[in-house]
């Protein structure tokens, strides 16, 4: 009797353990996709985030500012 | 000790750093321009990946299936030669939340795939297999495995005062990233100017503190500093699958217990308790569970109130406050104050820095209150936690505690029997089931 009731705690805690993780695993997922997306979509109030240094900037490939466009421009003029 | 003398010789030459900086257009100087390291290239940021989520692989493979204690010793000395020494901590998981913050808050801020992955990645493995980042992938974690010499017990009562202190961590570094202030979790990580054999004196003060902390205490910074192994443990609570340390039955021998420097290890507990002290635990844990709403709203407050200071830490919030001030009280000498000086020099209006600094207050309030909350829930949650009772039969790592560094293995003689290096006659007999209940 008491191995079953057990039993039976260790099951609803198991249970309520998935669904926490597939709680937090959707929460992530849905954190990544939205940051992803926004990337991806381009910004329409893009700020300079590395004070207008595009050398070394972390985002600078997917950057739509002035500067950055010069920057990739003349860096590529400057490989071919 | 010879590391630690030579960080302190690596140390930046103290400079004074002026803004705005001197004016030298009577002698036609110019002020050198600050270079910064190029871009990696995009691949390469791909192959950092690569290198995580295979290194993640590996550590559960070889923690669950190999249980192998060298095959996780030899993987963290991979991760700490690359993600350590060779990419000199950058970029790394403890650091991203922090972009993720400034990526949800800041609608001008795009956070690269790769740190996206960096973040979701060890979390996700996380939610599955537990802390395997920290087993044998984080750099941080394998460098202070490996100047652990003699790991003395951290009285139970500091570990669970300490304990606390990498989730207070997680929020400050959110509320500083998500109002656009700066990273204090990569600013101030003490591992990093190790890797890089430079930073500046501070960071080297605190990197030779922590070695020295390192070498007696298992993973210090892990245990109780670490904001991104806050979020690993809340992960590892809700794990599918956990570390045991037997691969059969547990004879009770302790010897696991011993073996685990970190503190780890939790002791068979039946659950229940008497009839007497029922109702004393029951009201107890009654009057915490009121406590806990009654802090989340005490630190909500009490952050609200701090933000006003604390938002002068921004510095476009500083500037505003220096201008505001220099306009009430104005001095005229002929000369122009630094303040107006520096907000020539930045090119910035003062009524968009004003209007910037308005913007940045009501964010800061917005994120004080938020993290005063945080506070409070963790302080709430964590009284919580201390009067529940868990019902335990043998010896286990505790899921959120356990890096899964894989030493208590090899101190099991059932794990002994099963690799074939002691004989099962050898074994101590059995607990029986009614001992154990």
């Amino acid at each position: 009797m008491k191995t079953e009731r057990t039993k039976e705690a260790a099951n609803r805690r198991e249970f309520l353990r998935g669904g926490v993780r597939y709680t937090m695993l959707a929460g992530l997922a849905a954190v990544s996709a939205l940051l992803a997306k926004k990337r991806g979509g381009g910004l329409p109030n893009q700020t300079c985030v590395n004070n207008s240094i595009c050398r070394g900037c972390t985002v600078v490939g997917t950057c739509g500012l002035p500067q950055a466009l010069s920057f990739k421009h003349a860096t590529q003029r400057r490989l071919s | 000790m010879v590391l630690i003398f030579l960080l302190f010789g690596l140390s930046a030459a103290f400079a004074e750093q002026r803004f705005p900086p001197p004016d030298f257009s009577e002698t036609n100087h110019q002020l050198p321009i600050t270079t910064t390291p190029p871009t990696r290239a995009e691949w390469l940021q791909y192959l950092d990946v690569a290198v995580l989520a295979a290194g993640l692989g590996l550590a559960v493979w070889l923690i669950y299936k190999r249980r192998s204690r060298r095959g996780i010793f030899w993987l963290s000395i991979f991760s700490l030669s690359y993600f350590g020494f060779y990419r000199e901590g950058c970029v790394c998981a403890i650091g991203a939340p922090q972009n993720i913050a400034l990526g949800l808050f800041h609608s001008g801020y795009a956070v690269p795939v790769t740190v996206i992955a960096f973040f979701a990645l060890p979390l996700i493995v996380a939610l599955f297999a537990g802390r395997a980042f920290c087993a044998g992938v984080c750099p941080h974690g394998a460098l202070q495995d490996l100047l652990l010499i003699k790991p003395l017990k951290v009285p139970a009562w500091l570990e669970h005062g300490l304990g606390i202190l990498p989730f207070i961590f997680l929020g400050f570094g959110l509320t500083f990233a998500a109002t656009g202030t700066g990273f204090p979790i990569c600013r101030y990580d003490p591992i990093v100017p190790i890797f890089r054999l430079n930073g500046p004196s501070l960071l080297i003060a605190l990197a030779a503190i922590t070695v020295l902390l390192a070498m007696f205490v298992g993973r210090p910074y892990c245990r109780f500093l670490c904001p991104y192994g806050a979020l690993l443990k809340i992960s590892s609570l809700a794990s599918k699958w956990r570390v045991r340390v037997t691969p059969d039955y547990c004879t009770q021998c302790r010897l696991c217990e011993h073996s685990c420097p970190f503190g780890a290890m939790r002791e068979p507990a039946p659950g229940t308790i008497e009839p007497k002290s029922l109702v004393t635990e029951r009201r107890r844990l009654g009057w915490l569970l009121v406590l806990v709403p009654v802090l989340i709203a005490g630190g909500a407050w009490f952050g609200g109130e701090l933000a006003v200071p604390v938002s002068k830490l921004n510095p476009t919030v500083e500037l505003a406050e220096r201008y505001i001030a220099q306009q009430a009280s104005p001095v005229d000498h002929g000369v122009m104050t630094p303040e107006a000086l520096s907000l020539e020099r930045a090119e910035r209006d003062p009524e968009a820095l004003l209007t910037s600094a308005a913007d940045l207050r009501r964010r800061f309030w917005l994120a004080c209150v938020l993290f005063g909350g945080w506070i409070g829930l963790v302080v709430g949650l964590k009284l919580v936690s201390l009067s529940l009772r868990t019902r335990r039969t043998d010896f286990e790592p505790d899921r959120g505690a356990c890096f899964a560094c894989a030493r208590c293995f090899r101190s099991c003689p059932q794990e002994l029997v099963r690799i074939g290096q002691m004989p099962a006659s050898e074994l101590p007999a059995p607990v029986p089931a009614a001992a154990k209940a």
